[in-house]
Parts: C-alpha cells; structure tokens; sequence
C-alpha cells in the first residue's frame, strides 16, 4: 500500500487547520489546491464539525470544523484511498481542553488522555456514520499537534471497528495520547505510524510520563533546545510545514527508536552541570526517575496507581521522600537525579542539602513546569 | 492557567491596492469588498469604490488582539478580497495568512490586485521569501508581471 508523502501529509495537516470556519457561508483551504491532483474533497459535505472545551460550550453546542475527509482520485496514485486530517488547537476554546490530564477509556477500550477523549467523542458520531458508508480501502489519518492526537484516537478507533482495513496514522508535533499500553496497542493495530517531530518542538514531551509515545520517531529537524517556535505549522523557526516538505519520502527522513523510557539512566550528583534544556535531556531525566523507581521497587506501586497528572508526582514525591532515607546508594542516585532535574530547569545554583518531601516535591514542580511553561501552560504543582 | 491575555498586534491583512478592469476598459463605480477572518473566528468586512479609472485601495488591517497566545494555537486569517456585478461573484484574492506578522511577499501581491473580469480564476503560487522550497498560493483573476505561476485553472470554485 502506497504511503503519503511528507509533503501530502503536512498539506492535509494544514488544510485542517483553514477548514475551523466558513468564510461568506462555505468552508475554503487553499492547502487544497495543491492536494486537488491526487484528492477529490467535497467541503460541502466533509468537513466534520466537534465541539472542544468547557463546560458551558457543551451546553451551546457550539461547534467549528475540526476534521477534513478526502478521497483518491479515480486512476489516481491513491485510487480507493481516503484521507482523513484533523484540526489542532487554532481556537480560545480548543485550549482548555489541552491540560486535562486525566484518563478516560477510549476507542481501542484502552485508557487515553480524557481530554483528548473528550474532543474525540464530539465528532465520533459523524465519523461514523461516514465509515459506515465507506467502508473500504486503506485510511491515512493525519494532524498536527491536538490534531495528531485525534488523529490517533480516529485511527484507533476505526481500526477497532473496521480491523481488516489498512490504517495508518501521520503526526506532526502531537502530544503522547496514552500510557505504554495504549502506545503498543496503537503501534501493532496500524499499518504504518508515521510520528513526526521537531526535537525542539515541546509538545511531544507532554503530557509527561507514565504518558508513553509510539515506538519509532521521525525527526524532521534536530536542533536541540526546547523552544516553542519548533511546534509551528508555518515560518522558518523551522516550522512544519517547510520541514516536512523537504523530504521525499519518510524512507529519507531520520528514523529512530525513541522508547527511552526503557533505557536504564543514573545520573552522578557532580555531573549535574551536564544537563540542559534540551528534549534529550527531558527524557533522560524520565528515565533516570524511572531508573530510580525500579531500582529501589517502586515501580510497579506507582504504575498501578489509578491516578495521573499532578496527583501522580505528588505520590512520585512522596515515594522518593522514603527514598531519600534508604540505606546505601539510592539516595545518592537521587540526589544526582534532583541534581540534574535542577540545572535542567534553570537552577543550577541551588545546592541539595536534604531530601525533604516539600524540596523534592518542589524539583520535580519547577523541572515539569519548564517544559509546560514553555508549551503556554503552567501546571501550578508547586506552593 | 492562562496567563496569555496581555495585548499584542495581530497583522490580518496588508494595504491593498489595484485595478479593475472588463474586457480592457475601466470597471467605475464598483463595490470592492474584504473579508477577513481571524483566528478568533471573527468576521471583519470592509470596502471600497473603484474610481473612473477602475482604480480602487483599502488600508492595512492590524488589530490589537487580547486572544491567547498559547503554543497550542496556530493563529491564521482568512482573506477574501471579492467584488459582486450582475448575481456574479469575482475573486480577486483568496488565501489564508499564517501568523500574525505581515508578510513581504503578500504585500508585493496585494499591492497590484490588477483584474480584468474576462481572465479565468486561477490558483497560483508565489515565491516565499524565507523558505525557497515551499510556496505561497492563493486563489485570484488577477495577473502580476512577476513571480506568478498558473498552478490550475479552477472551473468549479465551490470545491
């Protein structure tokens, strides 16, 4: 089965975004008229509408566009082929929606992100009656940021209710959608997954584990530092749009294991000065947290909490408050971890002296908190 | 949560000036009307009269916006310059503005919207000043001298 291209998926990825409204009383995505070769659309009757955010916006039902469906053209490279691409957040409302950390079950009875979840069930009832009706044919599903995780939920779920059908999924900067298992489900049910990414790009750190990504990672541009120009769709800085249309193909983009949660990471107190604001670094610290839970066996008591969010590092912090009084080297691994945690955020000039829970639980605050800042949210764990 | 509500400038449109014209002579007295809309879902319309010459101009659009201006928003406008004669509708100039930062490339575009109601509405694409490998594209009757390129002629404008 023939895949997208970079260039065609980043497309359909933008045009979800100009379909949020209707201009003079129809919808218009000029991206559409470079993807018109290969795709017929017909915004008059598919542009899926959803309803995101509070509680008062259920109420009026207020809804924009969030999804765009098209299909091959007949004789075309991608005959019998649909499209599917879904609108991140370009809406006041739509934000609200992004910090909701809970969980929820979701389309493949695994639990995901409740807010993602929540976005999701407000047009699932519209995509459903559409794949009712088409049927067949493999489904590319395709967006940027809270698109690629709706992406994903729309994947997952067609592929739960339709399972003999080629789906695969393309992400451009989207957020961790589940926990490892709904990672693995996600990975296996799909034909391809296509998960692209700035590595400065802060989003697809978020939220933070035990949230878990899809295995493979393909790197659209390395530039190291965290910043949140690297989550734009549009400009130089250096915007997903431009890199994704440079390659080719995904054979020719950079591809590579990105389970870094798996690999075992102790850090040495006098090395601390080694950290930096860097993607790199925000998953070495998950995994020397993970590293240190597992070590000293909390690990299995912390990933069978039926909690998330704040509330689960705040259980972190009082796990690692015991930590701290164990003999022999637990509580210098720990202090190396805090040590790192600390010049990652900005504060290499706090010294640790003790481990109380109120310090730790204040590291690990300001440590989340620079990346969520970074991303527009303040996640307020600390006082 | 939010701490994004202080006020900064949004650009949603440049100055537009052009010419119209119908089968080679002046189009006078003709209602020229904008659309825009922002990343608010806000509508804004304005408009103009073409001269004797058929000339007509609307100033630049900047707004001071309060709209949060959180990483997870891609903030884009929508613009549609247009103008009505005879039940018909003409496109002079359709596309979105990604950002909130003029544009120079628009602005070269958008300052020589000249038409004559007899060309065909074509899509076409420009040069993008910072990135070569990717285009601008918008959708117009209008005709420039210079770095426009005729993607498709677009027969059926409601697709």
């Amino acid at each position: 089965m023939r895949d997208l291209t970079p260039k065609i998926a980043v497309k359909l990825a933008e045009a979800a975004y100009e379909i949020k409204d209707k201009k003079g009383g129809h919808y218009k995505a000029p991206a559409l008229d470079l993807l018109g070769q290969d795709f017929d659309f017909n915004l008059a009757n598919n542009v899926v509408q959803g309803t995101s955010g509070s509680f008062m916006e259920h109420i009026f039902k207020h809804k924009t566009g969030f999804a765009l469906i098209g299909t091959g053209k007949k004789n075309g490279s991608y005959s019998g082929h649909t499209v599917i691409a879904l609108r991140g957040t370009a809406n006041k409302r739509d934000a609200v929606t992004d910090m909701h950390c809970g969980l929820s079950t979701s389309a493949n009875n695994l639990p995901a992100h409740a807010g993602f979840n929540k976005t999701f069930n407000s047009i699932r009832p519209v995509l459903n009656s559409y794949f009712t009706q088409n049927n067949t044919g493999p489904v590319h599903c395709v967006g940027h940021s809270l698109g690629g995780a709706l992406a994903n939920l729309t994947a997952n779920w067609l592929h739960n209710k339709q399972s003999g059908r080629p789906i695969s999924l393309y992400t451009f900067g989207a957020p961790r959608v589940g926990y490892a298992s709904f990672a693995d489900k996600t990975s296996n049910s799909l034909h391809r997954v296509f998960r692209c990414l700035h590595t400065a790009d802060p989003v697809p750190l978020l939220p933070f584990w035990p949230f878990v990504h899809t295995e493979g990672e393909y790197t659209l541009n390395a530039a190291p530092t965290i910043s949140a120009n690297a989550h734009k769709m549009a400009g130089n800085a250096p915007g997903y749009i431009s890199t994704a249309s440079a390659f080719k193909s995904f054979a020719a983009v950079n591809k590579r294991n990105a389970h870094w949660h798996k690999e075992q990471v102790r850090l040495d107190y006098e090395k601390r000065h080694q950290a930096s604001f860097t993607s790199k670094w925000a998953h070495r610290l998950g995994a020397a947290l993970i590293t240190l839970l597992k070590d000293t066996g909390y690990l299995y008591e912390i990933q069978h909490m039926i909690t998330s969010g704040l509330t689960f590092y705040d259980k972190i912090a009082i796990l690692l408050t015991k930590v701290a009084n164990m003999p022999g080297k637990f509580a210098e691994q720990q202090r190396g971890m805090l040590g790192h945690m600390l010049v990652f955020s900005g504060k290499p000039g706090v010294v640790i002296t003790e481990m109380s829970y109120k310090f730790i639980r204040w590291v690990l605050s300001v440590t989340l908190d620079k990346v969520a800042l970074v991303a527009g949210h303040a996640l307020s764990m600390g006082k | 949560m939010f701490g994004f509500f202080k006020k900064y400038d949004a650009h949603l449109c440049s100055a537009v000036s052009g010419l119209i014209l119908d089968n080679g002579k002046p189009v006078v007295d003709l209602k020229i009307e904008r659309l825009l809309v922002d990343f608010d879902s806000k509508e804004r319309k304005d408009s103009t009269i073409t001269d004797q010459n058929g000339a007509f101009a609307l100033p630049a659009v900047n707004i001071r916006s309060r709209s949060p201006a959180s990483l997870f928003r891609e903030l884009l406008t929508h613009q549609e310059i247009y103008l009505k004669r005879d039940h018909t509708s003409f496109t002079l100039w359709s596309t979105t503005l990604w950002g909130v930062e003029p544009i120079a490339a628009y602005d070269r575009k958008l300052s020589k919207l000249n038409a004559d109601l007899k060309n065909p509405l074509v899509f076409f694409q420009f040069a993008n000043d910072y990135v070569s490998h990717i285009k601008h594209g918008a959708r117009s009757i209008c005709r420039w001298d210079t770095d426009f390129e005729i993607h498709h002629i677009i027969e059926d404008e409601t697709i």
